[in-house]
């Protein structure tokens, strides 16, 4: 029955092309057929005639060759006729084509959806045909000596702390802790601009302001004016402040897109970018969304020529990959055509960018099919940016798709990716790839099956988990990179959801509970495990933070690594807090947690840090640790206490002079 | 008509220069052995080097057993030998003989021709006409079971798909 229905499918969506096929196999069938007929009768009217001896024979030159043009010219209408409709196919050189004008782009976007959408019973589960807008960046990688950005930074003598509107400076002195500058971060010369901050970076000469800013347009509703819309542009905005200059603004890059990933090496600065292109509305003006910089007055703009297409991915926007020479506010810019959907994983010596990449059959270049993918792989493309340029290397396909955010990650030179093929039965795989992109070693089946949306890289550890279903986590050895192994599939505790090492022989895990009533979320849980060295840890101790019988606990530290503080000197563990309460009244308290945590002893609720003072309904918390002084960060106050003795509070900062 | 009984190696040589088309029905045999002549058959046993006396007597046997047909036309009668006509239509009542470009009346009924001719490579193709087999230059299928044959004087005639089977029959196809 199935295969009843596909060749109705079939023959629906192609109806004219098999009609046409139909109809020229006939003709030269049915005059293949005529001539051999004619043939076989005139052959045995010779023999009849030269029994007789009457051969008189003519050959009729005229009517053979208008048979053979009968036979032939309808197969030669058709191929004609599928090579005019066929679409123009680019060439790929190691998965790559260079494109050299909007008509290529073009070309490449309707090839794609031709495959995808045209099918009118069915389009392909995995097409998202408008453009994606990413608003927020994905949580970077773990590798260590990447600077990252993020909203409160130390350079030891200040204090630099990002909100929304403004960049405050404080002053961290033992003897003198207070505002030293607040710097507003509004675009007063576009009011319809709204500025959201990504995070800072701060080095001997600079603190670099980085953030996206969005467009609004107007629509008039008639019963409440003028109302905000979200519109298709935004920018990724950085701004650069000499310190040596009392913070005075000394530059401005404006890209247009949405930021992924940024990272900075001494003078330079490295931007992914992703600008969705919108397709949707039909043919868009494509020089209107080719990337370009604006360096305060002068702009930088790519052309066609320089853009790149990864075969099979999916045709949204442009990717940039930017450099930035912040002291010669020199830019160069890799620009791709593909998926904004697309991962970047930033490690010491590369950049990585991974993007899914649909195989297609053959077929479906003529013909609409139910399914035109014959492999889903990952696209793995590198770029290094050594001695401040980015270099555009290689590209690579892996079997399956990436599992989630953070399925890759480098260890001592091999990228490590892990990807999951969701056939009749799932497979999980754990590639090993060089530095020169090739398969150095290949896990298959790592979790026999089960289903993965999680993926940690925790020292030589991979750790692929169900957080929802709590099932077992499959930790994989990735000592010797070239022999990964299965070293333990480890239960853990339903819903754990993020894990920090604090040192060789414990991490910590936090993560949802259900602490007083199974399947329903109430409370945060946290748990210390030993580890000996190898990928399988024990649990040690599990504690619940729990605010009432009616409520949930929830922390930025579940998601967002850079909101854990861990202090092994002073023996504290500190991060947001935010607790909520619906009986019999709704309320909420939000702070910073501080916790004891010992290996022996467990864990020990020490404190609960909360700005009393700040009106805003869900502030965001941080915690900063500077000479044995504890530096809460609310979105209006700066607290400091003694880290000896948290009960003294030795300032409170207002951020904003009108708070 | 005739058998050819020579040896093998020379079968395809001497088939090609005598014109013979072996016949599971024979009346002559034709060798160069003496010791392979049939009873009951007429023998010719020859030599090679008199190869082309041997076409002329064949020539002449086919062409000796011809029959003749009694026509008429504006100048009178005559006696023509069947082998001359391409066919026999019949047009308005009057039996019409067609022989190259020239039309004759004959005061015989088709049927009677067609009796007449049977073993002469005659063969009625329709109703109203009879065709002389050596006379056909091509045979063209058309639609729906029917022959156009093209005679050898450029004329057509049709071979009514009542009568295709025993037109292919006596083609041997």
């Amino acid at each position: 029955m199935d295969s009843i229905m596909r060749g109705i499918e079939f023959l629906y969506n192609n109806f004219w092309k098999i009609g046409l096929i139909v109809i020229a196999v006939s003709m030269t069938v049915y005059f293949t057929q005529k001539l051999i007929r004619e043939a076989h009768l005139n052959r045995r009217l010779i023999k009849f005639q030269k029994k007789m001896r009457h051969v008189q024979f003519t050959f009729k030159t005229k009517r053979l060759a208008g048979f053979s043009l009968m036979i032939v010219l309808p197969a030669l209408v058709v191929a004609f006729a599928f090579i005019l409709i066929r679409p123009t196919s680019m060439q790929y050189d190691n998965h790559i084509t260079n494109i050299t004008s909007a008509e290529d782009i073009f070309a490449i976007y309707d090839n794609y959806h031709q495959k995808i959408t045209a099918n009118v019973f069915r389009a392909t589960a995995q097409d998202s045909v408008g453009a994606l807008e990413d608003s927020s960046p994905s949580v970077p990688s773990l590798n260590i000596g990447i600077d990252e950005p993020d909203l409160v930074k130390t350079d030891g003598q200040y204090l630099y702390v990002l909100s929304e509107d403004q960049l405050t400076i404080i002053l961290t002195t033992e003897d003198n802790v207070g505002v030293h500058k607040r710097i507003s971060l509004l675009l007063n010369d576009a009011p319809d601009l709204m500025f959201y901050p990504i995070g800072l970076y701060v080095d001997e000469t600079r603190v670099i302001v980085v953030g996206n800013s969005y467009e609004y347009a107007y629509y008039y509703d008639v019963n409440r004016g003028f109302q905000p819309e979200f519109g298709q542009g935004s920018s990724v905005i950085v701004r650069v402040f000499d310190k040596l200059d009392d913070f005075t603004l000394s530059d401005e890059y404006v890209m247009k897109g949405v930021l992924s990933q940024a990272l900075k090496t001494s003078d330079n600065m490295v931007f992914m970018i992703k600008r969705a292109i919108p397709f949707s509305e039909g043919r868009p003006n494509l020089d209107d969304y080719l990337p370009s910089i604006k360096i305060n007055d002068s702009v930088v703009e790519s052309e066609y020529k320089d853009v790149l297409y990864i075969e099979g991915t999916r045709p949204n926007g442009f990717i940039s990959v930017v450099n930035i020479n912040l002291q010669q506010r020199d830019v160069e810019m890799k620009v791709f055509f593909g998926d904004c959907n697309v991962e970047f994983l930033v490690s010491n010596e590369a950049i990585y960018m991974a993007s899914v990449s649909y195989k297609f059959l053959e077929a479906s270049d003529m013909f609409i099919v139910s399914n035109p993918i014959s492999e889903t792989r990952t696209a793995i493309s590198k770029f290094s940016y050594a001695n401040a340029k980015v270099e555009y290397l290689d590209t690579v396909m892996v079997s399956g798709r990436l599992i989630s955010g953070g399925s890759m990650h480098t260890s001592e030179g091999y990228l490590i990716v892990t990807t999951m093929d969701e056939g009749d039965v799932v497979n999980n795989r754990l590639y090993i790839l060089s530095e020169d992109l090739s398969i150095a070693s290949t896990l298959d089946r790592v979790t026999d099956g089960a289903y993965i949306n999680s993926v940690y890289f925790i020292g030589d550890c991979a750790y692929l988990v169900n957080q929802e279903m709590g099932e077992s986590l499959h930790a994989v050895n990735l000592i010797n990179p070239l022999q990964p192994y299965i070293e333990d599939r480890l239960q853990i505790p339903k819903f754990s959801m993020y894990f920090h090492r604090l040192n060789h022989q414990n991490m910590i895990g936090i993560g949802f509970s259900d602490s007083l009533d199974e399947g329903v979320i109430d409370s945060l849980k946290v748990t210390l495990y030993a580890n000996d060295g190898s990928c399988a840890f024990d649990t040690l101790h599990t504690d619940y933070i729990l605010f009432s019988d009616y409520g949930y606990a929830s922390s930025e530290a579940l998601y967002n690594h850079r909101a854990f503080l861990y202090s092994e000197i002073h023996g504290k563990t500190i991060f947001p807090l935010n607790m909520y309460d619906y009986r019999p009244l709704t309320r909420h308290k939000s702070g910073l947690i501080v916790l004891e945590i010992d290996a022996q002893t467990g864990i020990d609720f020490h404190r609960f840090i909360q700005h009393e003072a700040e009106t805003k309904m869900y502030p965001r918390y941080r915690a900063m640790i500077i000479d044995n002084r504890l530096f809460s960060i609310s979105d209006q106050y700066v607290q400091v206490v003694d880290l000896e003795n948290l009960d003294v509070v030795l300032y409170t900062i207002k951020l904003y002079e009108n708070n | 008509m005739f058998k050819l009984k020579v040896p093998k190696h020379k079968r395809n040589a001497l088939k090609e220069q005598l014109k013979i088309v072996d016949s599971a029905v024979y009346d002559y045999v034709l060798t160069t052995e003496t010791d392979q002549v049939e009873a009951g058959k007429i023998n010719i046993v020859f030599d090679e080097e008199h190869i082309d006396k041997i076409n002329n007597l064949l020539d002449a046997i086919v062409k000796g057993e011809d029959t003749f047909v009694s026509v008429f036309n504006e100048i009178g009668q005559k006696n023509i030998e069947a082998r001359l006509i391409q066919y026999f239509i019949v047009e308005a009542d009057d039996v019409i003989a067609v022989s190259g470009k020239t039309r004759f009346i004959v005061k015989m009924k088709l049927y009677e021709l067609e009796e007449m001719l049977e073993h002469k490579q005659f063969i009625r193709i329709s109703k109203y006409a009879i065709v002389n087999i050596n006379k056909i230059d091509y045979i063209k299928p058309a639609l729906n079971s029917k022959l156009i044959l093209q005679m050898k004087n450029g004329d057509e005639v049709e071979v009514n798909r009542h009568y295709y089977k025993a037109f292919k029959h006596t083609l041997r196809v």
